[in-house]
């Protein structure tokens, strides 16, 4: 059989497709981690936040903050960046689409971040457009791409599917804000609004982590994938468990809840199984840091998706049910979702910061490796902070205990600190040194 | 003023094996990558491959070994081929290669 060859790129002059193509990711992923630390400060100014009822105004900006501010920023840019990477034809984006979103997201967040803090759901609703429109264009791109890739795996699916659930995601929220402050729709809000959370937290963050970890952590630990019937069963079953999930929720169908919350839980379980047994075939014998803290934050998931199980199931004194709602909220999204988002990030940024920085010159001088560009000892630093912080937050939400909140909310902020540190560092090397001499 | 000599294949080797993977370390030719080299007068042809298709620094490394290539003294052009056949795997790595993984205790199987 002959080799099948595939055509050359060209000549390395100027930038590489791939170096140019980092730009904005690249801002995506510095403008989530300046509004984690905003979000991080806001929580050292007033450490009680999370100490308050889930659905006090405060506590919701803090959240939008820290989550579509934070976290998802962080995840849009890696969605932009991984696209052409793993469907393999080129985005699909409308010209000006990048730069349009970026903008529609950022006025949008910092307006309904400020809405909410102030308790103005009508102006929190007219803030959430633009950013619906740009999930839309988020949506639409992964769409276009998806489209043109003959993949059809489901790192593959993960990518139109997690985006279609965050734009129902944004929707929903700015028709929640809207009757908020105008009451057209009946039935007990606190239960839209938790469909409104699962269908992001689940929808979007769990949908992209279950196809894209799949992707990402063989490439990182050079393993094979391995569980290639327990990956396809958790992620379908999380999909079938999803639109359950919403309408338990919305309709007030206890049973249903229950029902769809087994099956989420069924299909983290066999993701975590597929994952196991990947992990169990790498080649790269020592785990680095930023892989070990995505794990761990994965484990926590689980921990506390157990507990949310367990929430649907057993019925609570009130007090100690809204307690224990805040606590698994806060576990959940300051915790484990943070540690896995951060911890795929201290991969994925300095890999794009080499790409620009120092891919153009490779092979014509000594340039130094993509792990090398950051402070390993402050990452390090960074991690352990930010897994005390989230179980020194989460146990004073359940105990609502001050101090403690005082404490963990410093921790916390401490860790944003320092994971942020590390990524300046390794920006550091975008800027252009002048020759010695 | 003497023309350049013709290069060899072991100089164009050497030059190759200090392009690194950004992620691993690893010389690409440490991590099993070069299929084939080949020197004709002052022309160089690599036959190469990628840990994975969708490897995200694949161009990048791709222009890489071109750019090293070419700053042999005597290479006036090289020619990177890339091929899926046979697909790479971490076989394909050297000893050195699979010594800087830590790849040589006993692997772990499910």
């Amino acid at each position: 059989m002959s080799p099948r060859f595939d055509p050359a790129p060209p000549p390395a002059a100027g930038l590489p497709p791939g170096a140019s193509a980092s730009a904005w990711p690249l801002a995506w992923m510095g403008l989530g981690l300046l509004w984690l630390l905003v979000a991080a400060g806001w929580l050292v100014a007033q450490p009680d936040l999370l100490t308050l009822p889930h659905f006090h105004p405060a506590t919701v900006g803090w959240v939008h903050l820290w989550l579509p501010g934070g976290l998802l920023a962080i995840c849009i840019g890696a969605c932009y960046q991984l696209m052409p990477v793993v469907l393999g034809p080129p985005l699909r984006t409308p010209r000006g689409g990048m730069a349009a979103h970026l903008t529609l997201h950022t006025v949008g967040i910092t307006a309904l971040t400020l809405a909410f803090a102030s308790g103005r759901y009508a102006h929190a609703g007219l803030a959430g457009l633009p950013v619906t429109v740009g999930t839309l264009l988020l949506f639409t791109t992964a769409l276009r791409t998806w489209w043109f890739s003959t993949r059809r795996d489901v790192v593959a699916w993960c990518l139109p599917l997690s985006t279609g659930w965050l734009v129902l995601t944004t929707l929903s929220g700015v028709l929640l804000a809207c009757n908020r402050a105008h009451g057209f729709l009946s039935g007990d809000i606190l239960l839209f609004l938790r469909a409104h959370a699962h269908v992001g937290l689940a929808g979007f963050f769990l949908t992209l982590l279950q196809g894209m970890t799949f992707q990402l952590i063989p490439m990182f630990t050079m393993a094979e994938l391995r569980g290639r019937r327990a990956l396809p069963t958790g992620f379908w079953l999380t999909q079938i468990a999803l639109p359950l999930l919403i309408t338990g929720w919305v309709v007030g169908t206890g049973a249903l809840i229950v029902v769809a919350s087994a099956l989420l839980t069924a299909g983290v379980g066999a993701s975590a199984a597929a994952l196991v047994l990947t992990l169990r075939s790498r080649r790269r014998r020592q785990l680095e840091r930023p892989v070990r803290v995505f794990l761990i934050g994965g484990v926590l998931g689980a921990l506390t998706m157990g507990g949310g199980v367990a929430l649907a199931v057993w019925p609570l004194p009130a007090d100690l049910a809204l307690r224990s709602a805040l606590a698994y909220g806060v576990l959940l999204i300051p915790g484990a979702l943070s540690l896995m988002i951060l911890g795929m990030t201290g991969k994925i940024l300095p890999f794009l910061i080499w790409l620009r920085a120092y891919g153009p010159h490779l092979g014509q001088r000594p340039v130094p490796l993509a792990t090398k560009l950051g402070w390993p000892r402050l990452e390090a630093v960074g991690g352990g902070l930010l897994l005390t912080a989230s179980l020194g937050l989460g146990t004073a939400a359940l105990t609502q205990a001050p101090a403690l909140a005082r404490i963990a909310a410093g921790v916390l902020a401490a860790a944003i600190l320092a994971l942020a540190l590390n990524a300046g560092r390794m920006a550091w090397h975008l800027v252009p040194k002048r020759p010695r001499g | 003023m003497n023309p350049s000599p013709l290069p060899t294949l072991a100089d164009i080797a050497a030059a190759i094996a200090r392009v690194a993977d950004p992620e691993f370390g690893l010389s690409i030719v440490d991590l099993g990558l070069i299929y084939d080299l080949r020197v004709k007068g002052d022309e160089v042809q690599v036959t190469m491959t990628l840990t994975s298709f969708y490897c995200p620094a694949g161009e990048v490394i791709l222009g890489g070994v071109k750019a090293a290539a070419e700053s042999v003294p005597g290479v006036s052009r090289a020619e990177v081929r890339l091929t899926w056949e046979p697909p790479w795997t971490p076989d394909c790595l050297t000893p050195a290669g699979r010594a800087q993984l830590g790849w040589d205790a006993p692997r772990v199987e499910p």
